[in-house]
Protein backbone atom coordinates (compact mmCIF):
# COMPACT_ATOMS: atom_id res chain seq x y z
CA UNK A 1 0.00 0.00 0.00
CA UNK A 2 1.44 3.43 -0.86
CA UNK A 3 1.53 6.40 1.85
CA UNK A 4 -1.00 9.22 0.96
CA UNK A 5 1.97 11.19 0.36
CA UNK A 6 2.29 9.44 -2.97
CA UNK A 7 -0.30 10.96 -4.50
CA UNK A 8 1.19 14.71 -4.93
CA UNK A 9 3.15 13.98 -8.24
CA UNK A 10 6.41 15.73 -7.08
CA UNK A 11 6.90 13.27 -4.46
CA UNK A 12 6.03 10.01 -6.56
CA UNK A 13 8.41 11.23 -9.29
CA UNK A 14 10.93 11.81 -6.00
CA UNK A 15 10.20 8.33 -5.03
CA UNK A 16 10.37 6.70 -8.42
CA UNK A 17 13.96 8.69 -9.22
CA UNK A 18 15.06 7.49 -5.64
CA UNK A 19 14.10 3.69 -7.05
CA UNK A 20 10.87 3.26 -6.00
CA UNK A 21 9.19 1.10 -8.29
CA UNK A 22 5.27 1.27 -6.59
CA UNK A 23 5.79 5.42 -6.98
CA UNK A 24 6.56 5.06 -11.08
CA UNK A 25 4.01 2.21 -11.49
CA UNK A 26 1.49 5.16 -9.64
CA UNK A 27 2.53 8.01 -12.33
CA UNK A 28 2.45 4.97 -15.11
CA UNK A 29 -1.13 4.09 -14.48
CA UNK A 30 -2.40 7.40 -13.73
CA UNK A 31 -0.88 8.99 -17.34
CA UNK A 32 -1.27 5.35 -19.52
CA UNK A 33 -4.92 5.90 -20.71
CA UNK A 34 -4.05 9.46 -22.05
CA UNK A 35 -0.88 8.19 -23.51
CA UNK A 36 -2.22 5.28 -25.13
CA UNK A 37 -5.21 7.42 -26.35
CA UNK A 38 -3.14 9.76 -27.72
CA UNK A 39 -0.33 7.96 -29.60
CA UNK A 40 -3.30 5.85 -30.98
CA UNK A 41 -4.22 8.84 -32.55
CA UNK A 42 -1.04 9.98 -33.61
CA UNK A 43 0.21 6.76 -35.13
CA UNK A 44 -2.93 5.25 -36.74
CA UNK A 45 -3.14 1.47 -34.76
CA UNK A 46 -2.80 0.36 -31.76
CA UNK A 47 0.33 -2.24 -31.44
CA UNK A 48 2.17 0.18 -32.75
CA UNK A 49 1.09 2.72 -30.17
CA UNK A 50 1.59 0.23 -27.25
CA UNK A 51 5.15 -0.50 -28.46
CA UNK A 52 5.69 3.62 -28.43
CA UNK A 53 4.28 4.35 -25.04
CA UNK A 54 5.85 1.33 -23.25
CA UNK A 55 9.06 2.62 -24.90
CA UNK A 56 7.61 6.33 -23.38
CA UNK A 57 7.94 4.98 -20.01
CA UNK A 58 10.94 3.17 -19.88
CA UNK A 59 12.93 5.94 -21.37
CA UNK A 60 11.35 8.40 -18.94
CA UNK A 61 12.14 6.05 -16.09
CA UNK A 62 15.82 5.90 -17.13
CA UNK A 63 15.64 9.66 -17.66
CA UNK A 64 14.05 10.49 -14.34
CA UNK A 65 17.83 11.82 -13.12
CA UNK A 66 17.38 14.12 -15.80
CA UNK A 67 13.97 15.51 -15.01
CA UNK A 68 14.43 18.89 -13.37
CA UNK A 69 10.74 19.09 -12.26
CA UNK A 70 10.67 22.10 -13.95
CA UNK A 71 7.48 21.03 -15.87
CA UNK A 72 5.33 18.48 -14.50
CA UNK A 73 6.03 14.93 -15.15
CA UNK A 74 3.19 14.50 -17.51
CA UNK A 75 4.43 17.67 -19.43
CA UNK A 76 7.61 15.85 -19.88
CA UNK A 77 6.59 13.06 -20.02
CA UNK A 78 4.52 13.87 -23.04
CA UNK A 79 7.20 15.10 -24.98
CA UNK A 80 8.98 12.08 -24.87
CA UNK A 81 5.80 10.53 -26.37
CA UNK A 82 5.73 13.03 -28.70
CA UNK A 83 9.27 12.67 -29.97
CA UNK A 84 8.94 8.72 -30.18
CA UNK A 85 5.58 9.51 -32.81
CA UNK A 86 7.21 12.12 -34.77
CA UNK A 87 10.22 9.69 -35.26
CA UNK A 88 7.93 6.49 -35.67
CA UNK A 89 5.94 8.29 -38.76
CA UNK A 90 9.09 9.71 -40.07
CA UNK A 91 10.35 6.27 -40.42
CA UNK A 92 7.38 5.23 -41.84
CA UNK A 93 7.23 7.59 -44.26
CA UNK A 94 10.76 7.08 -45.36
CA UNK A 95 10.29 3.55 -45.65
CA UNK A 96 7.31 3.77 -47.43
CA UNK A 97 9.14 6.05 -49.69
CA UNK A 98 12.06 3.85 -50.31
CA UNK A 99 9.31 1.34 -51.41
CA UNK A 100 7.44 3.79 -53.51
CA UNK A 101 4.00 3.66 -51.36
CA UNK A 102 2.09 6.74 -51.26
CA UNK A 103 1.91 8.54 -47.91
CA UNK A 104 0.58 11.32 -46.25
CA UNK A 105 0.76 10.53 -42.30
CA UNK A 106 4.02 12.53 -41.72
CA UNK A 107 4.63 15.22 -44.33
CA UNK A 108 6.59 18.24 -43.84
CA UNK A 109 4.47 20.50 -41.96
CA UNK A 110 5.54 23.58 -44.28
CA UNK A 111 4.44 21.31 -47.18
CA UNK A 112 0.39 21.36 -47.76
CA UNK A 113 -1.81 18.11 -47.58
CA UNK A 114 -4.81 16.69 -49.45
CA UNK A 115 -7.09 18.53 -47.50
CA UNK A 116 -4.98 22.20 -47.87
CA UNK A 117 -4.34 21.81 -51.86
CA UNK A 118 -8.02 20.61 -52.22
CA UNK A 119 -9.35 24.03 -54.39
CA UNK A 120 -12.11 25.99 -51.79
CA UNK A 121 -14.89 24.97 -53.24
CA UNK A 122 -18.48 26.56 -53.03
CA UNK A 123 -20.35 24.62 -50.65
CA UNK A 124 -23.42 24.55 -53.12
CA UNK A 125 -21.51 22.58 -55.45
CA UNK A 126 -20.69 19.65 -53.20
CA UNK A 127 -23.01 16.79 -52.80
CA UNK A 128 -25.20 16.99 -50.19
CA UNK A 129 -24.30 14.49 -47.18
CA UNK A 130 -26.38 14.48 -44.14
CA UNK A 131 -24.07 12.56 -41.71
CA UNK A 132 -25.19 10.89 -38.65
CA UNK A 133 -22.54 11.11 -35.89
CA UNK A 134 -20.67 7.96 -36.23
CA UNK A 135 -20.02 8.77 -40.28
CA UNK A 136 -19.12 12.23 -39.51
CA UNK A 137 -16.48 10.77 -36.48
CA UNK A 138 -15.20 8.52 -39.37
CA UNK A 139 -14.30 11.11 -42.03
CA UNK A 140 -13.21 13.44 -39.47
CA UNK A 141 -11.01 10.53 -38.52
CA UNK A 142 -9.96 10.27 -42.21
CA UNK A 143 -9.33 13.60 -42.37
CA UNK A 144 -7.19 13.98 -38.96
CA UNK A 145 -4.78 10.99 -40.45
CA UNK A 146 -3.64 12.38 -43.36
CA UNK A 147 -2.90 15.97 -41.20
CA UNK A 148 0.85 16.35 -41.27
CA UNK A 149 3.11 15.21 -37.98
CA UNK A 150 3.09 18.16 -35.75
CA UNK A 151 -0.09 19.71 -37.15
CA UNK A 152 -1.48 16.59 -35.95
CA UNK A 153 0.15 16.57 -32.62
CA UNK A 154 -0.38 20.06 -31.95
CA UNK A 155 -4.40 19.55 -32.64
CA UNK A 156 -4.56 16.34 -30.30
CA UNK A 157 -2.70 18.05 -27.59
CA UNK A 158 -4.93 20.96 -28.02
CA UNK A 159 -8.48 19.89 -29.17
CA UNK A 160 -8.50 16.70 -26.70
CA UNK A 161 -6.02 16.49 -24.54
CA UNK A 162 -7.11 20.63 -23.72
CA UNK A 163 -3.86 21.81 -23.29
CA UNK A 164 -2.87 25.35 -23.31
CA UNK A 165 -0.88 26.90 -26.37
CA UNK A 166 2.06 27.91 -24.29
CA UNK A 167 2.23 23.80 -22.34
CA UNK A 168 1.94 22.30 -26.14
CA UNK A 169 5.29 24.77 -27.09
CA UNK A 170 6.97 24.37 -23.76
CA UNK A 171 6.11 20.30 -24.91
CA UNK A 172 7.14 20.13 -28.30
CA UNK A 173 10.17 23.13 -28.20
CA UNK A 174 8.27 25.03 -30.56
CA UNK A 175 7.26 29.10 -30.53
CA UNK A 176 3.61 29.79 -29.41
CA UNK A 177 3.31 31.43 -32.69
CA UNK A 178 4.28 28.21 -34.54
CA UNK A 179 1.46 26.26 -32.16
CA UNK A 180 -0.87 28.46 -33.00
CA UNK A 181 -0.07 28.77 -36.26
CA UNK A 182 -0.58 24.27 -36.48
CA UNK A 183 -3.56 24.30 -34.65
CA UNK A 184 -5.15 27.29 -37.57
CA UNK A 185 -4.44 24.75 -40.13
CA UNK A 186 -5.13 21.69 -38.72
CA UNK A 187 -8.94 22.94 -37.98
CA UNK A 188 -9.14 24.86 -41.20
CA UNK A 189 -8.02 21.14 -43.04
CA UNK A 190 -10.08 19.39 -41.01
CA UNK A 191 -13.53 21.76 -41.55
CA UNK A 192 -12.30 21.81 -45.76
CA UNK A 193 -13.01 18.09 -45.54
CA UNK A 194 -16.10 18.52 -44.07
CA UNK A 195 -17.33 21.05 -46.22
CA UNK A 196 -20.91 19.93 -48.31
CA UNK A 197 -21.31 17.94 -44.98
CA UNK A 198 -24.37 19.33 -43.13
CA UNK A 199 -22.61 18.86 -39.42
CA UNK A 200 -25.59 19.04 -36.98
CA UNK B 1 -14.14 39.39 -46.45
CA UNK B 2 -13.81 35.56 -48.02
CA UNK B 3 -15.57 33.81 -50.43
CA UNK B 4 -17.39 32.84 -48.23
CA UNK B 5 -18.83 35.49 -45.75
CA UNK B 6 -16.26 35.09 -43.30
CA UNK B 7 -14.29 38.11 -42.43
CA UNK B 8 -10.74 36.48 -43.64
CA UNK B 9 -9.02 38.90 -40.48
CA UNK B 10 -10.86 36.94 -38.43
CA UNK B 11 -10.94 33.54 -39.99
CA UNK B 12 -7.52 32.36 -37.92
CA UNK B 13 -8.73 34.51 -34.83
CA UNK B 14 -12.29 33.00 -34.67
CA UNK B 15 -10.21 29.28 -34.08
CA UNK B 16 -8.53 30.46 -31.49
CA UNK B 17 -11.11 32.62 -29.63
CA UNK B 18 -12.95 28.96 -29.86
CA UNK B 19 -10.07 27.20 -27.80
CA UNK B 20 -10.38 30.40 -25.17
CA UNK B 21 -6.42 31.18 -26.55
CA UNK B 22 -6.47 34.94 -27.17
CA UNK B 23 -5.70 37.54 -25.04
CA UNK B 24 -7.94 40.03 -23.87
CA UNK B 25 -7.72 42.64 -26.03
CA UNK B 26 -8.33 40.32 -28.92
CA UNK B 27 -10.93 38.79 -27.68
CA UNK B 28 -12.72 41.51 -27.08
CA UNK B 29 -12.06 42.90 -30.47
CA UNK B 30 -13.47 39.57 -31.77
CA UNK B 31 -16.54 39.74 -29.64
CA UNK B 32 -17.23 43.38 -30.73
CA UNK B 33 -16.87 41.78 -34.19
CA UNK B 34 -18.97 39.39 -34.35
CA UNK B 35 -21.85 41.56 -32.13
CA UNK B 36 -22.57 43.23 -35.50
CA UNK B 37 -21.50 40.14 -38.17
CA UNK B 38 -23.99 37.43 -38.57
CA UNK B 39 -21.34 35.36 -40.86
CA UNK B 40 -18.28 35.76 -38.59
CA UNK B 41 -20.93 34.02 -35.69
CA UNK B 42 -22.27 31.21 -37.69
CA UNK B 43 -18.53 30.54 -38.71
CA UNK B 44 -17.76 30.35 -34.74
CA UNK B 45 -20.47 28.26 -34.14
CA UNK B 46 -19.66 25.75 -37.71
CA UNK B 47 -16.05 25.35 -36.12
CA UNK B 48 -17.67 24.37 -32.76
CA UNK B 49 -20.14 22.20 -34.70
CA UNK B 50 -16.97 20.25 -36.43
CA UNK B 51 -14.64 20.58 -33.28
CA UNK B 52 -17.28 18.75 -31.43
CA UNK B 53 -17.66 15.68 -33.49
CA UNK B 54 -13.53 14.58 -33.67
CA UNK B 55 -13.23 11.15 -32.18
CA UNK B 56 -11.48 10.43 -28.88
CA UNK B 57 -9.85 7.27 -28.35
CA UNK B 58 -10.48 5.41 -25.24
CA UNK B 59 -8.55 2.92 -24.31
CA UNK B 60 -10.20 -0.28 -22.88
CA UNK B 61 -9.52 -0.61 -18.95
CA UNK B 62 -7.97 -4.16 -19.83
CA UNK B 63 -5.99 -2.62 -22.73
CA UNK B 64 -4.34 -0.27 -20.13
CA UNK B 65 -3.83 -2.68 -17.79
CA UNK B 66 -1.77 -5.08 -20.06
CA UNK B 67 0.18 -1.57 -20.77
CA UNK B 68 0.95 -1.26 -17.55
CA UNK B 69 2.19 -4.15 -16.73
CA UNK B 70 4.79 -5.14 -19.78
CA UNK B 71 5.92 -1.09 -18.72
CA UNK B 72 6.41 -2.79 -14.89
CA UNK B 73 7.97 -5.57 -16.71
CA UNK B 74 10.66 -4.11 -18.48
CA UNK B 75 11.80 -1.37 -15.08
CA UNK B 76 11.60 -3.71 -12.65
CA UNK B 77 15.04 -5.63 -12.29
CA UNK B 78 13.89 -8.24 -9.99
CA UNK B 79 11.96 -8.94 -13.01
CA UNK B 80 15.02 -9.36 -14.98
CA UNK B 81 16.25 -11.59 -12.45
CA UNK B 82 13.51 -13.67 -12.78
CA UNK B 83 13.55 -13.74 -16.37
CA UNK B 84 17.25 -14.78 -16.26
CA UNK B 85 16.63 -17.54 -13.93
CA UNK B 86 14.68 -18.73 -16.73
CA UNK B 87 17.68 -19.08 -19.23
CA UNK B 88 19.33 -22.15 -17.25
CA UNK B 89 15.74 -23.90 -17.63
CA UNK B 90 15.16 -22.82 -21.35
CA UNK B 91 18.59 -24.70 -21.51
CA UNK B 92 17.52 -27.55 -20.14
CA UNK B 93 14.07 -27.87 -21.95
CA UNK B 94 15.92 -27.89 -25.14
CA UNK B 95 18.08 -30.77 -24.03
CA UNK B 96 15.15 -32.42 -23.68
CA UNK B 97 13.74 -32.08 -26.79
CA UNK B 98 16.89 -33.32 -28.25
CA UNK B 99 17.32 -36.62 -26.34
CA UNK B 100 13.33 -37.26 -26.97
CA UNK B 101 13.96 -36.57 -30.50
CA UNK B 102 17.17 -38.66 -30.19
CA UNK B 103 14.76 -41.73 -28.71
CA UNK B 104 12.68 -41.70 -31.37
CA UNK B 105 15.14 -41.97 -34.21
CA UNK B 106 17.85 -43.95 -32.66
CA UNK B 107 16.68 -47.46 -34.16
CA UNK B 108 17.85 -45.06 -37.62
CA UNK B 109 20.64 -43.75 -36.15
CA UNK B 110 21.90 -47.40 -34.68
CA UNK B 111 21.03 -49.21 -38.17
CA UNK B 112 23.98 -46.73 -39.19
CA UNK B 113 26.50 -47.63 -37.10
CA UNK B 114 28.49 -50.75 -38.25
CA UNK B 115 27.34 -53.95 -36.84
CA UNK B 116 30.05 -56.65 -34.50
CA UNK B 117 30.35 -58.72 -37.75
CA UNK B 118 30.43 -56.02 -40.12
CA UNK B 119 33.71 -54.68 -37.61
CA UNK B 120 34.95 -58.30 -37.31
CA UNK B 121 35.14 -58.19 -41.29
CA UNK B 122 36.96 -54.95 -41.38
CA UNK B 123 39.56 -56.08 -38.91
CA UNK B 124 40.43 -59.25 -41.07
CA UNK B 125 40.58 -57.35 -44.20
CA UNK B 126 42.72 -54.80 -42.09
CA UNK B 127 45.65 -57.73 -41.27
CA UNK B 128 44.96 -59.19 -45.05
CA UNK B 129 46.68 -55.71 -46.38
CA UNK B 130 48.95 -55.85 -43.37
CA UNK B 131 50.21 -59.11 -44.47
CA UNK B 132 50.42 -58.31 -47.50
CA UNK B 133 52.44 -55.20 -46.88
CA UNK B 134 54.52 -58.06 -45.12
CA UNK B 135 54.35 -60.25 -47.93
CA UNK B 136 55.41 -57.11 -50.30
CA UNK B 137 58.81 -56.69 -47.79
CA UNK B 138 60.01 -60.17 -47.71
CA UNK B 139 59.59 -60.34 -51.64
CA UNK B 140 62.42 -57.10 -51.81
CA UNK B 141 64.19 -59.26 -48.91
CA UNK B 142 64.44 -62.54 -50.92
CA UNK B 143 65.34 -60.68 -54.21
CA UNK B 144 67.84 -58.68 -52.11
CA UNK B 145 69.03 -62.03 -50.74
CA UNK B 146 69.47 -63.40 -54.27
CA UNK B 147 71.43 -60.72 -55.15
CA UNK B 148 73.55 -60.89 -52.30
CA UNK B 149 74.22 -64.40 -52.92
CA UNK B 150 75.40 -64.10 -56.37
CA UNK B 151 77.67 -61.30 -55.00
CA UNK B 152 79.20 -63.66 -52.93
CA UNK B 153 79.24 -66.67 -55.65
CA UNK B 154 81.11 -63.65 -58.21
Amino acid sequence: MMPSSHNDEKELVEAARSGDHEAFEILVRRYMPRSLAYVRQMVGNAEDAEDIVQDGFVKAYRGLENFKGESSFYTWFFRILSNLCLDHLRKGHFLKKLFFFPDDSSREDDEPGPLERAPDEDPGSLPDFRLGNKELGAALEKALKSLPARQKSVFLLKNNEGLKIIEIAAMLQISEGAVKSHLVRAVTALRKSMKGYHVA
Amino acid sequence: MSHNGVCSEYEDALVLYHYGELGPEDTARVESHMASCASCREELASIASTLAHVPTVHPMEWESAKAVHNVMDSVRPSKRIWTSRLVPAYIAAAAAVVAVVLSVYSPTLVAMLPTQTETALAQADWEVVENYEVVKDLDVIEVLDNLDSFGDGQ
